[in-house]
C-alpha cells in the first residue's frame, strides 16, 4: 500500500499554515464598544440556546479549523492517491433451484429454506459482486453484481416454484451473465436433475446438494375421459419413489364428496397406472394419496370437467336444417331471431347469422353464412355453380365429408384476414376468421342452395364447430403466474382450470448427484491488480465541512433558519 | 460634553406653565395648588344644599332671598405640595446625542423651575447606587441658579441602583410629596423602589429617557460590548438578525415598564433624547396633562 501525490508541487503550499498562524496572532482584536448596559443584550443571548455551549468552546478553535481547512484544500489540490495491490476477486453467481422437489421436508424446514440459509451464510464471506439466479421453469435473475447485504433481503421474500424446474437453463443463463469474466458459480439444488455443466467453461462450479433420500409417493399424471354418455374414466399414474414398498390409500372426490376409496400396493420405484370407471363425472374432481410423505405437492391430482351447455343465437329468415342440427346437440339452448335488432350479445355463447349479416363487428364466436360484417363489396367475386373439392385438416372439419357437394350460387371473399378452409372447384367457399376477440367460420354460400344440408356431414360440422369454439382444456401445469396446485378460475374468461404438478422428475426427490466442485478455471493465474483510491475528494469534503463549521462558529454558534 | 451646558434661556418659555399634579389626597400646608377637595380656599367652586352642621357663614343669603333655598358656597381648597426630583446620574445615562444625562438634567431643571414657579417646596437630588447629593430649593425661585450650578458640575458615572435609592429616599421623607424620577431605567429590578414609593402613598412621575442608539444600534460586526456601568464584556456577532432580536427584547422591556406603571398607577413618560426638550415640555407634557 502506498500513498502518492499526482500534484506534489501543491504540498509546498503547506508553508502557508505558518502564515495563517501569524495572521491570527496579528489580527486586529474585536472592536470594543461601550454600551449603556448589557441587560438587554443578555436577554437576547438567553433566547439563543446555542450560545451557551458555544461559549464553552476553546477560543482558538477557529484557528484550528482554519489550519485544517487550508491543509485539506492543499491535500485536495495535490491529488493524493492511495494504491494497494490485491488479487481480483471473481464475481459470484448463485443459482438456486426452485423446483417443486425443493419443497421436500426431508430436511427441516425444507430443502428450499435450507438452501436460502446456506446461500446467505456463504455470501457473508464474499465481498465481490454477487448475482442470484432463481431456476424455475425459466431462469430469473434477481440481482446482478449486487452486494452480499442485498441477498438476505431478496431471498427472504422468495418462495419455491411448485412446478417443474429447469436448472440447466439457469446454468446457460449464468454462463452468459459475465462473458468476459471468470466467475464462481454456486449451484444450490436437491440434485434431482442432472446438471449439464459446459466443459469449456471459464467458470468454476460449486455444486451444493441439499437433500437426502426421502420418502415420497406421488401422482405423476392423470386424466378424466368420458367413455360414453353414461360413464367417465379416471386414469391415475402413481409412483413410489421410496426404497420401501408401500401400500397407499387413494380417495377420489367429486365436488367434495367421496366417490371412490381404494388402496394400491407399490413396489420400491414402481410406477403404476390405475383406472377407475364411474357414472358420468362433472365439475371438480380430486384424486389424492392419503399419506404423509416428504413431498406433499404431488399427493393430490385435480381435474375439472366443464359443463357443455352453450346458449346459441341463430339469426335467420328460416333454415329448418340448421335449426335441427343445433337442437340435436344435447344440453344446447338455441334461440332464433328473424332480425338483427336489439341483440344482447352478452347473453349468448355462440352466434349464427344465416343470410342476415350485421354491419358492425362484435366480440364472440360465430358462424356467418353468406357474408360477414365489414365485408368489402370490391373484394367479392361471384363464382356461381361449383362443387366442393377439398378442405383443410381442421378440427372443425374432422369426420366431415364434403367432397362433391353441389353449391348453386357461391362467392369468393378476397379478404387477407380470412383463412380459407373449404375449397370449391373455382376457389375457396369456407373461411376461418380470428382477430382480436372474434373467432368463427364464414361460409360464402347459402346453405339452402346446396345439397350439404341433406348429408350427415352437416350436423357433424355444426357439432364440431360448437365443440371446437366453446370447449377448452381445463388441465394446466403449474406456471410462474399460477404457482400453486388446485382449481383456478380465470378472471378474464371465467373458466375454471385444474392446476397440477404432474412431474416424475420432481416427484423423484432422491438426489441423483452429490456435492462437488467442478474447477474448470483453476489453470487461470490469479489476476493481480493495483487498486487506486483517489483521496482528493475526501479531503475536499473535509475542507467543506471545516469551512461550514468555521462559519458556524464565526456566526456565534447560530444557525439561520 | 462641555458643550452640553445648561442655561436659563428656555426656562423663560416655561414661565406661564404649572405642574399639574393629579389626585393629591394628603393633608398639607395651604399652598397655591388647587386641591380636588372642596373646602376653605378663597376661590368659589360650586353650590350644594345645606346640611346640618355646615357653618352658617358659608350660606348664600342672596340665593335664599331670591329662591328661599339654603345653598352652601363651596370653595377650592389650596394645598401645599412637596416636589422631589430624582435624577439618575449613572454612567449609562452618558449616551446619546444629546446625552440622556444632559436631557435628564434639562428636564430636572425644567420641573424644578415649574415647581418653584408654583410656590411648591422643591427638592432636587441626583443618585447613582445611592443618593449622591440633595439640594433643597425650598420655595425660592432664586434657588434655581444654585440648581443650575450643581447640574453643570455633576457628571454621569458609577452604577445605578434605583430600588435602593428610591427606597431610602422615600423612607427618609417626613412629609409625603410628589416623586419625579428621571432615569434610563437600565437597572435590574428598578420596580421594587417604585412600588415602595407607591406603598408610601407618594405619587410617582417616572420619566424614562432613551437615546437613539439604544433603539436601533448603529454598530455591527464582531464586537466586544462593554457595559458602561459594570465593565462587563460580551462577545457578539452583531448582524441584522441579532439587531432584530435586540429590538424585540427592547420592545418587550418597554412594554413591561408600561404595564408596570399602569398597574401601580405611576405616571410614565418615555422620551427619546432626539426630541427637543422645549417640544417635550411645551407640547407633549401639556398634551399629556402633566403641566398646564
Amino acid at each position: 500500500m502506498s500513498l502518492k501525490f499526482l500534484n506534489p508541487l501543491f504540498l509546498s503550499l503547506l508553508s502557508l499554515e505558518i502564515l495563517v498562524i501569524i495572521l491570527y496572532l496579528i489580527k486586529p482584536k474585536r472592536l470594543r464598544l461601550k454600551v449603556p448596559s448589557l441587560i438587554l443584550w443578555e436577554k437576547v443571548l438567553k433566547e439563543e440556546p446555542i450560545g451557551r455551549w458555544f461559549k464553552k468552546l476553546p477560543k482558538n478553535l477557529i484557528l484550528l479549523l482554519q489550519i485544517l481547512t487550508l491543509l485539506f484544500i492543499i491535500l485536495y489540490l495535490s491529488k493524493p492517491i492511495l494504491s494497494f495491490e490485491r488479487i481480483l476477486g471473481r464475481p459470484t453467481i448463485f443459482i438456486l433451484d426452485s423446483s417443486a422437489s425443493m419443497t421436500s421436508e426431508d430436511i427441516f424446514p425444507s430443502r428450499f429454506e435450507r438452501a436460502k440459509i446456506e446461500i446467505i451464510n456463504l455470501s457473508k464471506n464474499i465481498h465481490n459482486k454477487i448475482s442470484l439466479i432463481i431456476a424455475k421453469d425459466k431462469p430469473y435473475l434477481l440481482t446482478s453484481a449486487g452486494k452480499n447485504s442485498d441477498l438476505e433481503r431478496i431471498l427472504s421474500s422468495e418462495k419455491p416454484f411448485l412446478g417443474e424446474g429447469n436448472i440447466n437453463s439457469a446454468i446457460t443463463y449464468a454462463e452468459n451473465l459475465f462473458p468476459k469474466e471468470s466467475c464462481d458459480i454456486h449451484i444450490f439444488t436437491d440434485g434431482t436433475e442432472e446438471l449439464n455443466i459446459p466443459k469449456n467453461s471459464q467458470n468454476n462450479y460449486f455444486i451444493h446438494v441439499i437433500g437426502k433420500k426421502g420418502r415420497n409417493l406421488g401422482i405423476i399424471d392423470g386424466r378424466v375421459f368420458q367413455k360414453n354418455e353414461r360413464i367417465s374414466q379416471i386414469f391415475l399414474k402413481i409412483g413410489n419413489f421410496s426404497d420401501k414398498s408401500e401400500e397407499v390409500p387413494i380417495t377420489v372426490k367429486e365436488s367434495g364428496k367421496n366417490i371412490i376409496k381404494t388402496r394400491a400396493y407399490l413396489q420400491p420405484k414402481e410406477i403404476k397406472t390405475l383406472t377407475f370407471e364411474m357414472p358420468l363425472l362433472k365439475g371438480k374432481i380430486e384424486a389424492s394419496l392419503d399419506i404423509k410423505d416428504d413431498l406433499s405437492e404431488d399427493n393430490t391430482a385435480y381435474f375439472y370437467i366443464p359443463d357443455f351447455s352453450p346458449k346459441i343465437l341463430m339469426v335467420s329468415m328460416g333454415n329448418p336444417f340448421l335449426e335441427k342440427a343445433l337442437r340435436s346437440i344435447p344440453d344446447t339452448k338455441v334461440e332464433i331471431k328473424r332480425d338483427i335488432m336489439n341483440i344482447e350479445f352478452k347473453n349468448y355463447d355462440f352466434f349464427i347469422f344465416d343470410g342476415l349479416i350485421p354491419y358492425f363487428q362484435f366480440p364472440g364466436k360465430f358462424l356467418f353464412i353468406g357474408g360477414y360484417p365489414g365485408i368489402d363489396p370490391n373484394k367479392i367475386e361471384k363464382i356461381g355453380k361449383v362443387k366442393i373439392l377439398s378442405w383443410e385438416d381442421h378440427p372443425i372439419l374432422r369426420f366431415v365429408q364434403l367432397y362433391g357437394i353441389q353449391i348453386d350460387n357461391a362467392y369468393i371473399f378476397k379478404d387477407e384476414k380470412l383463412r380459407p378452409i373449404i375449397y370449391s372447384t373455382r376457389g375457396p367457399v369456407g373461411y376461418y376468421l380470428k382477430e382480436d376477440n372474434m373467432e368463427g367460420i364464414i361460409l360464402s354460400f347459402d346453405l339452402l342452395s346446396t345439397s350439404w344440408i341433406y348429408r350427415d356431414s352437416f350436423p357433424l360440422f355444426i357439432y364440431n364447430l360448437l365443440k371446437y369454439m366453446l370447449s377448452y382444456d381445463p388441465q394446466k401445469q403449474v406456471q410462474e403466474n399460477l404457482n400453486f396446485t388446485g382449481f383456478y378460475e380465470n378472471p378474464e374468461d371465467k373458466k375454471i382450470y385444474a392446476i397440477n404438478l404432474f412431474s416424475q422428475k420432481e416427484s423423484t426427490i432422491e438426489p441423483q448427484i452429490t456435492s462437488q466442485e467442478v474447477i474448470l478455471a483453476k489453470k487461470r493465474p490469479k489476476e493481480k491488480a493495483y487498486v487506486n483510491l483517489d483521496l482528493s475528494y475526501i479531503f475536499l469534503f473535509f475542507a467543506l465541512i471545516a469551512i461550514i463549521f468555521e462559519m458556524f462558529l464565526y456566526m456565534g454558534g447560530r444557525i439561520y433558519t | 460634553m462641555e458643550k452640553e451646558k445648561l442655561d436659563l434661556e428656555f426656562l423663560e418659555k416655561l414661565e406661564k406653565l404649572r405642574l399639574a399634579v393629579k389626585r393629591l389626597r394628603f393633608r398639607s400646608h395651604l399652598g397655591e395648588r388647587k386641591s380636588p377637595k372642596m373646602g376653605r380656599g378663597t376661590e368659589f367652586s360650586d353650590y350644594r344644599s345645606y346640611q346640618v352642621g355646615d357653618e352658617l357663614r358659608y350660606l348664600d343669603w342672596n340665593i335664599y332671598a331670591r329662591f328661599e333655598k339654603f345653598l352652601v358656597k363651596l370653595f377650592e381648597e389650596e394645598e401645599d405640595v412637596e416636589v422631589h426630583i430624582l435624577l439618575d446620574a449613572s454612567s449609562s445615562m452618558d449616551f446619546g446625542n444629546p446625552t440622556k444625562f444632559f436631557y435628564g438634567k434639562k428636564l430636572a431643571l425644567a420641573f424644578s423651575y415649574l415647581s418653584l414657579s408654583s410656590w411648591e417646596k422643591t427638592t432636587f437630588s441626583y443618585f447613582q447606587d445611592k443618593i449622591k447629593e440633595t439640594l433643597p430649593l425650598e420655595r425660592k425661585k432664586e434657588n434655581i441658579y444654585r440648581l443650575l450650578n450643581l447640574l453643570n458640575e455633576i457628571k454621569a458615572e458609577g452604577n445605578t441602583n434605583i430600588t435602593e435609592t428610591v427606597k431610602k429616599y422615600a423612607s427618609s421623607l417626613k412629609r409625603k410629596g410628589i416623586l419625579i424620577i428621571i432615569s434610563d431605567l437600565l437597572s435590574s429590578e428598578f420596580e421594587e423602589g417604585i412600588i415602595y414609593a407607591r406603598y408610601k402613598k407618594m405619587p410617582v412621575y417616572l420619566i424614562h429617557t432613551i437615546c437613539e442608539e439604544e433603539i436601533s444600534p448603529f454598530f455591527s460586526g464582531n464586537l466586544t460590548l462593554i457595559d458602561s456601568e459594570t465593565g462587563e464584556k460580551m462577545d457578539i456577532l452583531l448582524d441584522e438578525y441579532m439587531i432584530q432580536k435586540y429590538q424585540k427584547a427592547l420592545e418587550k422591556f418597554l412594554n413591561h415598564i408600561e404595564s408596570f406603571t399602569m398597574l401601580y398607577n405611576v405616571e410614565y413618560l418615555r422620551s427619546i433624547t432626539s426630541i427637543p426638550i422645549e417640544d417635550l415640555i411645551l407640547k407633549y407634557l401639556r398634551v399629556g396633562g402633566w403641566i398646564k
